[in-house]
C-alpha cells in the first residue's frame, strides 16, 4: 500500500466524480419532477461524447462542435420524454423504467452500429498539470472541475431565481398543488428531461478527451450517476454532485490502493452500503413510515 | 401447463438434428430461469435486472467443484444452489425493503461484480478466459452425452419445476403476491409479511436460476465470466416482458419467440440489442402486460354454498386498549395524549374536525405508522413495536379512506387474500363474507367495476373475512346515499352482536349517534372529550370546535 501517493490517487478521481456528478444531476432532475429512474441517462453520455468525436473527425472546430453535440443531446431528451409520454395511462413505474432500459439497450446498440467497439478520444484540453499538496493535477481535471462548477451556480439560478425553475421546484415538491397554480407537469417534466440530456451530453464531452468514450459505457456510467445521486439525496441536484466527487474520491483511492482490477466495484459496493446504512443519501430526508 | 409439457416432450420427434435439440435445450434451460424471474418480476413486482449471476454462480461453481476438486455433477449442483440463495437473502434483505427501482439499479451491478470477483480469484476461477473442459454429468457409469438423452434430462428436470410453480402461483400464495405488486400497505393490512414474501421469493428464483445454470456448463462443458452477463439479464427480463409477466406460461411463450433470434440474426447479430431494447420500450409503453394480457386469467374458484355465519368473539379484557399515544411529522403534533378503552362489542366513533388527527389515530393504532410514544395493547397484548402485518394476524381489520382494494384481482379474490390469515378455512369465510354481504353478483368482477358504495363493502367485506377482533373504519359512511348508510349501520350493529370491537372514524352524525357507545372527540390532534353521544353532542367545547354552536344535531 502506497500511503505517500494517496493525494495522487485522490486528484485522479476527482475529473471522473465531477462526471459522475453529472449525471447524477440528471436522475435527480428527471426524477424529482416526474418520478421516473432514467436508465437510459449514460446513453445520453455517450453520444454526446462520441458526437464530437465524429465531429471532430470532420475537422469542426470544437466551439462549433461542441454545442452542436450540445444541441444533439438536447434533441435526444425531447425525443425520449415524447416517448415516455406515449405510454398508456396508469402505466405505474415499472413501466416506465423498463421502457427506459428498453431504450437504454437499443441506443447502445445503434451506438455499436453507428461507431464500432474502438474507444475514441478528441483532442480539448491543453497539456500540462500543475501541483497540489504533493498531486500533480492535469489541465483537463481542473477544466473539468472549473466547467462542472459553473453548471451547479448556473443550475443554482435556474432553480432559485429564475420562475422557470421555482415552477419546477414546485413541481418536484407538489405536481398537484403545482397544477392548481397554472403550472403544468408535463411541461417541466420535458424541461427536466432536456435540462438532464444536455448535462449529461455535456458530461459525455468532457470525459471523452480525457478518458475516451466506447459505445458501452453507458451502462457503467448510469449506475455511477445513480449512486452519485442516492449518495447525495435523489432530489437534491447539488447533493449528486456533491455524491459524484465522493464517489471519484473513492474510486480513485480504490483503484491506487487495492486495485484497479475491482475498478467498477467500488461503484457498486458504495451504492450497497448507502442502501443499507443511509438510503436517503446524505441530503436527503428520509421517507415517513418507509421501511416496515 | 401439462399441455405444455407434452408438446416440449414431443420436440425431438420432429428432428433428432443434434443443432436444434441443442437449440431446444437451451430455451428449456431459458424457460427454467425465466419462470423464477417471473414469480419475482411478475407476480411480486420486483425487478431484477442482473439474474444472469445467479444463473453463473451455478455454473461457475459446478464448473469449478468439477473441474478443480473432484465434486461429481450432482453433488455440485446443490452447492451452486445454495450459494446461490445465499447471494440472494444477502442482497435481498436490505433492497427490497425500499423501492422498487433501488433493487433494479443494485442488480445492474452484478454482472459487474461477478467479472470483477472472477478476474481477482483468476488464479482458480479461470479469470477471463472462462473454465474449459467441464465433464458432462453422469447416471453410474453412463455418461450424458448424446443431445437427445439430455435434452429429455433437461425438459423432466423443468417440468417438475414448472408443475410445483404452476401450482403455488394459483393458490392463496399467487394471490399474496399479486397484492404486494399492486398494493404493498393494503397487502400488509390484510396480514402478508410483504418483506420476508419478498425475500423468499428471490431466493426461489435464483436457486433455480442456479440450477439451470450447472445443467448448462455440463452439456456446453465451457463458461467464461460474460456467458450468462448484463445482455444476458436483460435478455431474460425482455423475453419475460414479452411473453407477458404474471401468468408462468408467459415466460415459456416469450423464450420460444424471442429465444431463437439470436440463430435467425445470425449474420445481423450486433443489430440484436437494438432490436431487443426497442421490443421492450414498445411493448411496455403499449402493452406492458405482454402476449399474454390478451388472455384473461382464470379467476379463483369460488364454492356454491354459503356455509353458517361468523363465530362470536367474547373478552374480558378491552380488545383495545390504548394509553397517552403521540405522533409528530416535522413540526407537526398529528396526534398527542390519546387515551381509551374499546371492549368486545363495543362501537366507539371518533371524530372532529379536519386535520384533527383521526386518520392519524387509526395508522398508529392499525401499525401503518409507529407512535412515538405511549403504548397500545391488543387484547392485553402490547404492540407498538409489533408490525402492521402482524397486528392483522392477532385480529386486527381496518378500511381506508380511500378504499385499498387490490385492482388485479377479482372481488372475490380479494376477501380470499382478506381470509387468508385464517389458515384452511380461508375459501369458506370468503364465500361466506360474500353471500352475507350480498356481493355474489359482482364475486368474479374487478373493484374498479363495482359501482362506489359496493366498493365500500368489498373493502369492509376483505376486512371482516379475516373475521377480526376489532376494526378499524375510516370514513366508511363517506359518500354514501342515507339508505346505504342505514344499511351500513346495520351491517355494523350485527357485528357488535358478534362480539367485535369497532372504532369508527367519520363526519356523517346521522351514522355515528345511533350508532356509538361511546364518542371521542379530537381537536388539534389531542381529546377533548369522551363519553356517551347525548353528552358530547350536547357540550360546548364540542359545539364550538366541530358540530357548530347553533347546530342542531342530537341524539
Amino acid at each position: 500500500m502506497d500511503w505517500g501517493a494517496i493525494p495522487q490517487f485522490l486528484a485522479g478521481g476527482l475529473a471522473i466524480g465531477a462526471v459522475y456528478g453529472l449525471i447524477g444531476v440528471g436522475f435527480s432532475l428527471i426524477y424529482s419532477t416526474s418520478k421516473v429512474i432514467n436508465f437510459a441517462q449514460g446513453e445520453f453520455v455517450v453520444y454526446g461524447g462520441l458526437t464530437t468525436v465524429s465531429l471532430a473527425l470532420f475537422d469542426i472546430p470544437a466551439s462549433v462542435a461542441l454545442p452542436l453535440s450540445l444541441a444533439a443531446s438536447i434533441v435526444m431528451g425531447g425525443a425520449l420524454q415524447g416517448l415516455l409520454s406515449t405510454a398508456r395511462k396508469g402505466s405505474n413505474e415499472l413501466t416506465y423504467i423498463m421502457t427506459t432500459i428498453g431504450v437504454a439497450i437499443a441506443l447502445q446498440g445503434l451506438a455499436h452500429q453507428i461507431w464500432g467497439t474502438d474507444y475514441k478520444t478528441y483532442a480539448l484540453y491543453p497539456q500540462g498539470a500543475i501541483k497540489v499538496f504533493g498531486a500533480s493535477v492535469n489541465y483537463a481535471t481542473i477544466t473539468i472541475l472549473v466547467i462542472t462548477a459553473l453548471v451547479c451556480v448556473a443550475l443554482w439560478v435556474f432553480l432559485f431565481r429564475s420562475m422557470i425553475g421555482k415552477a419546477m421546484r414546485a413541481c418536484a415538491n407538489d405536481s398537484r398543488a403545482a397544477r392548481t397554480v397554472g403550472i403544468r407537469p408535463r411541461r417541466m417534466a420535458l424541461l427536466a428531461y432536456l435540462a438532464s440530456a444536455a448535462i449529461g451530453g455535456l458530461a459525455g464531452m468532457l470525459i471523452t478527451p480525457s478518458q475516451m468514450m466506447s459505445y458501452d459505457n453507458g451502462v457503467i456510467l448510469a449506475i455511477k450517476g445513480f449512486t452519485a445521486a442516492i449518495v447525495g439525496g435523489l432530489a437534491n441536484p447539488f447533493g449528486a454532485v456533491i455524491g459524484g466527487l465522493v464517489l471519484g474520491l473513492l474510486e480513485g483511492l480504490g483503484v491506487g490502493l487495492i486495485s484497479s482490477d475491482l475498478q467498477n466495484a467500488y461503484a457498486f459496493l458504495t451504492l450497497l452500503v448507502i442502501l443499507l446504512v443511509r438510503p436517503q443519501g446524505l441530503f436527503g430526508r428520509a421517507e415517513p413510515g418507509s421501511a416496515r | 401447463m401439462l399441455g405444455i409439457l407434452a408438446s416440449f416432450a414431443i420436440v425431438p420427434l420432429v428432428s433428432q438434428d443434434p443443432y436444434v435439440l441443442g437449440v431446444w435445450t437451451f430455451l428449456l434451460l431459458n424457460i427454467l430461469v425465466v419462470v423464477g424471474l417471473d414469480l419475482l418480476l411478475g407476480y411480486a413486482g420486483q425487478l431484477s435486472l442482473g439474474h444472469g449471476i445467479f444463473v453463473a454462480i451455478g455454473a461457475y461453481a459446478s464448473g469449478l467443484l468439477t473441474t478443480k476438486a473432484g465434486f461429481s455433477g450432482w453433488t455440485a449442483m446443490p452447492v451452486g444452489m445454495l450459494a446461490a440463495a445465499l447471494l440472494a437473502a444477502i442482497v435481498a434483505v436490505p433492497t427490497l425493503r425500499l423501492r422498487g427501482y433501488y433493487l433494479a439499479m443494485a442488480t445492474l451491478g452484478f454482472p459487474v461484480m461477478f467479472d470483477a470477483a472472477v478476474r481477482v480469484t483468476s488464479q482458480w476461477s479461470g479469470g477471463s478466459s472462462g473454465i474449459i473442459s467441464i465433464p458432462r454429468l453422469k447416471i453410474g457409469g453412463y455418461i450424458l452425452r448424446d443431445p437427445l438423452v439430455y435434452y429429455y434430462l433437461v425438459l423432466g428436470v423443468v417440468a417438475v419445476v414448472l408443475l410445483v410453480v404452476w401450482n403455488l402461483a394459483n393458490s392463496r400464495l399467487g394471490l399474496k403476491l399479486r397484492a404486494i405488486h399492486a398494493d404493498e400497505t393494503a397487502a400488509s393490512a390484510r396480514g402478508i409479511n410483504v418483506t420476508s414474501l419478498k425475500v423468499m421469493v428471490f431466493v426461489a428464483s435464483a436457486t433455480i436460476a442456479a440450477l439451470s445454470g450447472s445443467l448448462y456448463v455440463h452439456n456446453v462443458q465451457f463458461v467464461a465470466p460474460d456467458t450468462f452477463g448484463l445482455n444476458y439479464s436483460l435478455t431474460l427480463v425482455i423475453m419475460l416482458v414479452v411473453g407477458g409477466m404474471g401468468r408462468i406460461w408467459g415466460g415459456i411463450l416469450g423464450v420460444v419467440l424471442l429465444g431463437w433470434m439470436p440463430e435467425l440474426l445470425r449474420e445481423a447479430a450486433t443489430w440484436q440489442p437494438v432490436i431487443f431494447g426497442s421490443i421492450l420500450a414498445i411493448i411496455m409503453l403499449f402493452a406492458p402486460s405482454g402476449l399474454a394480457g390478451f388472455v384473461r386469467r382464470r379467476s379463483f374458484f369460488l364454492p356454491e354454498e354459503a356455509p353458517a355465519g361468523p363465530p362470536s368473539i367474547s373478552s374480558e379484557k378491552p380488545v383495545l386498549a390504548v394509553r397517552d399515544i403521540g405522533k409528530a411529522f416535522g413540526g407537526v403534533q398529528a396526534v398527542k395524549g390519546l387515551s381509551f378503552d374499546v371492549r368486545a362489542g363495543e362501537i366507539k366513533s371518533i371524530i372532529g374536525p379536519n386535520g384533527a388527527g383521526k386518520s392519524t389515530a387509526l395508522a398508529l393504532i392499525s401499525g401503518a405508522i409507529a407512535a412515538d410514544s405511549g403504548t397500545i395493547k391488543l387484547g392485553g397484548q402490547p404492540v407498538e413495536q409489533t408490525p402492521a402485518y402482524h397486528r392483522a394476524r392477532l385480529g386486527l381489520g381496518r378500511t381506508f379512506q380511500h378504499a385499498r382494494l387490490i385492482p388485479t384481482l377479482t372481488v372475490y379474490e380479494n376477501m380470499v387474500l382478506g381470509a387468508s390469515v385464517l389458515g384452511n378455512r380461508y375459501e369458506a369465510e370468503a364465500s361466506m363474507i360474500l353471500h352475507h354481504l350480498d356481493l355474489v353478483h359482482v364475486a368474479h368482477a374487478f373493484p374498479g367495476e363495482a359501482n362506489q358504495y359496493e366498493r365500500k363493502l368489498i373493502e369492509i367485506g376483505t376486512a371482516l373475512a379475516a373475521s377480526p377482533a376489532l376494526l378499524l373504519l375510516d370514513e366508511p359512511g363517506a359518500g354514501l346515499s342515507s339508505t346505504e348508510i342505514e344499511k351500513l349501520a346495520t351491517l355494523l350493529r350485527e357485528q357488535k352482536e358478534r362480539g367485535c370491537a369497532i372504532v369508527l372514524v367519520d363526519h356523517i352524525m346521522s351514522l355515528v349517534i345511533p350508532l356509538s357507545d361511546s364518542i371521542l372527540v379530537l381537536n388539534s390532534g389531542s381529546p377533548i372529550m369522551d363519553g356517551e353521544p347525548a353528552e358530547v353532542i350536547a357540550d360546548a367545547d364540542v359545539r364550538r370546535a366541530y358540530l357548530g354552536e347553533r347546530s342542531d344535531v342530537h341524539a
